[in-house]
C-alpha cells in the first residue's frame, strides 16, 4: 500500500541513468574539447571532443523536452523550462566569456571590445530572468522555500562582499573579483535551499 | 496541523504524483501536506476540499480546543 501510495504515475519520468550518462558526458567532453584547444595540439581532436559533447547536449536536452512535454503537471513544466533555459544560458555564458577572454586583446576598436563583454552579461541577465520566471512560476511551498533560499543566500553574499570590501579599503587587500558575486550567490542559493528545504527542496 | 490527505488519497488509490497535477502543485508539496510540514493557504486548502468533496475541517485538524 505505502508503495502504491507513493508511486509516481505512468507519464511522469524521474531522470534516468541514460540522463546522468548523457549529462556526464557532455559535460566533460566539452571541457575536454576547451582544454585541448587551449592547448593548441591540433583542431581534430578538439573538433572530436566538441562533437561528441554537442550530440550528447542535443540527446540531453531533447530527453529532458520529451519529458516535460509529457508532463501534466503545470509546476514540473514550468520546472523542466527552467532546466533547458539554465542550461543553454549557462553554456551561453561560458562559450561567450571564453570567446571575449580570447579575443578581447586582439581587438582594438572600443565598440567592439564592449560588444565582446556585452555578450556573456546579456547572458548573465538572461539567466537571472529565467530563474526569477521559475520562482513566479513554482507552487506555494516551493516559492515560499526558494524566497528564503534567495533572501539566505543574497543576504551571505552581501555580507561577505562588504566585510571583504572593509578589509580590501582598510588592510589593502586584494580587491574583490566582483563579477563572481552572481556565481556565488547561485551557488549559495543551491546551498540555502538544501539546508531550508532539505527533503523537499 | 493534522490532516488526513493521505488517507484521502489512499481511498481513490492516487499516487502523490497523480494528487499534485489535480492540484497543480509539485509532487514535494503534496509530501510535505501529507507529513504536516507545510500547512496550505486558503485557496489551496479549498481546492484541497472541492477535490475531496468535503469542507475543509473534514480534512484538517488544528488542534484547537474550542
Amino acid at each position: 500500500m505505502t508503495d502504491r501510495l507513493n508511486k509516481a504515475d505512468a507519464g511522469h519520468r524521474a531522470p534516468s541513468g541514460i540522463d546522468f550518462l548523457l549529462l556526464l558526458v557532455w559535460i566533460v567532453s566539452l571541457i575536454v574539447a576547451a582544454q585541448l584547444f587551449v592547448r593548441s595540439q591540433g583542431l581534430i581532436w578538439p573538433i572530436i571532443a566538441a562533437a561528441v559533447g554537442v550530440l550528447s547536449l542535443a540527446a540531453w536536452l531533447w530527453r529532458l523536452e520529451r519529458a516535460r512535454r509529457a508532463s501534466v503537471n503545470l509546476v514540473d513544466r514550468a520546472f523542466g523550462s527552467f532546466t533547458l533555459r539554465n542550461t543553454l544560458l549557462v553554456l551561453g555564458y561560458v562559450l561567450s566569456l571564453v570567446l571575449a577572454m580570447s579575443w578581447l586583446d586582439s581587438v582594438t576598436p572600443p565598440f567592439w571590445r564592449i560588444g565582446l563583454l556585452a555578450l556573456p552579461s546579456l547572458f548573465l541577465a538572461g539567466w537571472v530572468w529565467a530563474f526569477s520566471a521559475m520562482i513566479q512560476s513554482s507552487d506555494e511551498m516551493m516559492r515560499d522555500l526558494r524566497i528564503r533560499a534567495v533572501a539566505l543566500s543574497a543576504g551571505t553574499v552581501l555580507l561577505l562582499a562588504t566585510i571583504w570590501g572593509l578589509f580590501a579599503q582598510l588592510l589593502d587587500a586584494p580587491d574583490l573579483p566582483a563579477y563572481l558575486l552572481l556565481p556565488g550567490f547561485a551557488l549559495g542559493y543551491g546551498v540555502a535551499l538544501q539546508i531550508i528545504g532539505g527533503a523537499d527542496a | 496541523m493534522r490532516n488526513r490527505l493521505r488517507e484521502l488519497r489512499g481511498e481513490l488509490g492516487w499516487s502523490q504524483q497523480a494528487l499534485a497535477g489535480r492540484l497543480d502543485v509539485s509532487r514535494q508539496t503534496v509530501n510535505a501536506l501529507e507529513t504536516g510540514r507545510y500547512d496550505p493557504s486558503l485557496p489551496l486548502a479549498f481546492k484541497l476540499g472541492r477535490l475531496f468533496k468535503l469542507k475543509i475541517e473534514q480534512i484538517f485538524d488544528d488542534d484547537a480546543k474550542p
